[in-house]
């Protein structure tokens, strides 16, 4: 195995050694996990006026998030498996345009439960683009800065979110929350690009090369990675990121209940919309705020990720 | 200002390594579909945490604080037991060598 330390002779700076071919497959990547960001946290922004719109519950919009989240397990286990056996690209493509187009037909919704459905078909597509778009930039991506650009790619969900607060500042005045639904059908467009400039990664190719080739092709990837030999490797996958999350929402509980503490302080719930700025909407959105106890505003789902 | 700093530590410092610590750990073979399971499953069991963590506070009353600490700890001693059995893959190079049998 060749390691980090035969290769960091070269004198070249770390962003100059990636090839153009690199960069556009991280940018691919990038450019799905953020607008998969976008599409899904305009969501939190307009939560209120659907439920007025509707005459839900604000709770049973807030579900809507929850059930989104859920079949992201669908999607990407479904995307993963299409990219282990057709490739990275098209369930990176498809994934990208069916969250958009998803987006994009709630926004017709002549129902709250047409809204439902389409906002947690989704999530399939969401959960989609995850695996898709992080295995390609891996694998092309050049292990000197491999850790520091994944880390890139995962924290452009934020970016994401300042996308979508900041459409939400500049047009959901004239556009309503139709139009911002709408506008989440653009994320489409960066399908072109992934299909014309992204070319699948080397090593995926050779490897599906060889598995034709020695006939030891794995037809059920799902199943392979509880194999007696992948198995250690895939539990202490899931203990270590499910262990990660519990701690990171039972933290996160706490600052959902400061920040409950500071917005219900400064002014009441019943006050929406209108002067306050945009960051405090996001701010309050986000964390699910609105219910009428800590507790209960507790409960709620959290949106990250 | 905590919250920030909250966000940074644990939304920045834990979340940041996923991508490539998941891609790097598994075969060519099963990449996309293994870092997809574990991942997303992982998602599903953080989603709970506050429903199961505000309805321990109700039925034992105890306030959030303390199913607050438990979760946390619960988490980061599984989280550090993972890493601890998971393999290290610094520096390592993907091929596309047949691993999977």
């Amino acid at each position: 195995m060749v390691t980090a330390a035969d290769l960091s002779g070269s004198s070249v700076a770390w962003w100059r050694e990636p090839t153009k071919e690199q960069w556009l497959a991280w940018v691919a990547a990038w450019l799905g996990w953020t607008l998969d960001a976008f599409d899904f946290t305009m969501f939190l922004l307009i939560m209120v006026p659907i439920s007025q719109e509707f005459h839900v519950p604000l709770t049973d919009v807030a579900f809507v998030l929850s059930v989104t989240l859920w079949l992201r397990l669908v999607g990407a286990v479904g995307s993963g498996w299409l990219a282990d056996r057709v490739g990275r690209k098209i369930p990176l493509m498809i994934s990208i345009l069916w969250y958009s187009l998803s987006n994009f037909a709630a926004g017709f919704s002549p129902t709250f439960t047409y809204l439902f459905l389409f906002r947690a078909l989704l999530g399939i597509g969401m959960g989609g683009e995850w695996p898709a778009g992080g295995v390609l930039a891996m694998e092309t991506w050049p292990v000197r800065s491999r850790g520091f650009m994944g880390g890139v790619l995962q924290g452009s969900w934020g970016l994401g979110f300042m996308l979508s607060s900041g459409v939400y500042g500049l047009f959901y005045a004239s556009i309503g929350w139709r139009g911002m639904l709408w506008i989440g059908v653009l994320p489409a467009l960066s399908v072109f690009f992934v299909r014309k400039f992204v070319k699948e990664p080397p090593i995926w190719l050779e490897n599906r090369r060889r598995q034709r080739l020695e006939q030891r092709e794995v037809h059920a990837p799902l199943i392979a990675i509880f194999q007696k030999q992948i198995l250690a490797n895939t539990l202490t996958a899931c203990v270590w990121l499910g262990g990660g999350f519990i701690a990171y929402y039972s933290v996160t509980l706490c600052s959902r209940r400061i920040c409950k503490r500071i917005c219900t302080s400064r002014r009441g719930w019943s006050r929406r919309r209108s002067s306050s700025p945009i960051w405090e909407h996001s701010w309050r959105r986000a964390d699910g705020a609105g219910g009428p106890t800590a507790l209960a505003d507790a409960g709620r789902p959290s949106f990250r990720h | 200002m905590g919250f920030i700093l909250q966000g940074m530590c644990a939304g920045g410092g834990m979340q940041g390594q996923m991508v490539a610590y998941l891609n790097e750990r598994f075969p060519t073979e099963i990449r996309a579909t293994a870092s997809a399971f574990c991942y997303h499953q992982a998602g599903i069991f953080g989603g709970f945490v506050p429903v199961i963590l505000t309805f321990l506070a109700e039925h034992f009353g105890t306030g959030l604080a303390t199913p607050m600490i438990i979760g946390t700890w619960i988490g980061c001693i599984a989280w550090a037991v993972a890493v601890f059995y998971g393999p290290e893959t610094n520096g390592k190079v993907l091929v596309p060598d047949l691993v999977v049998a």
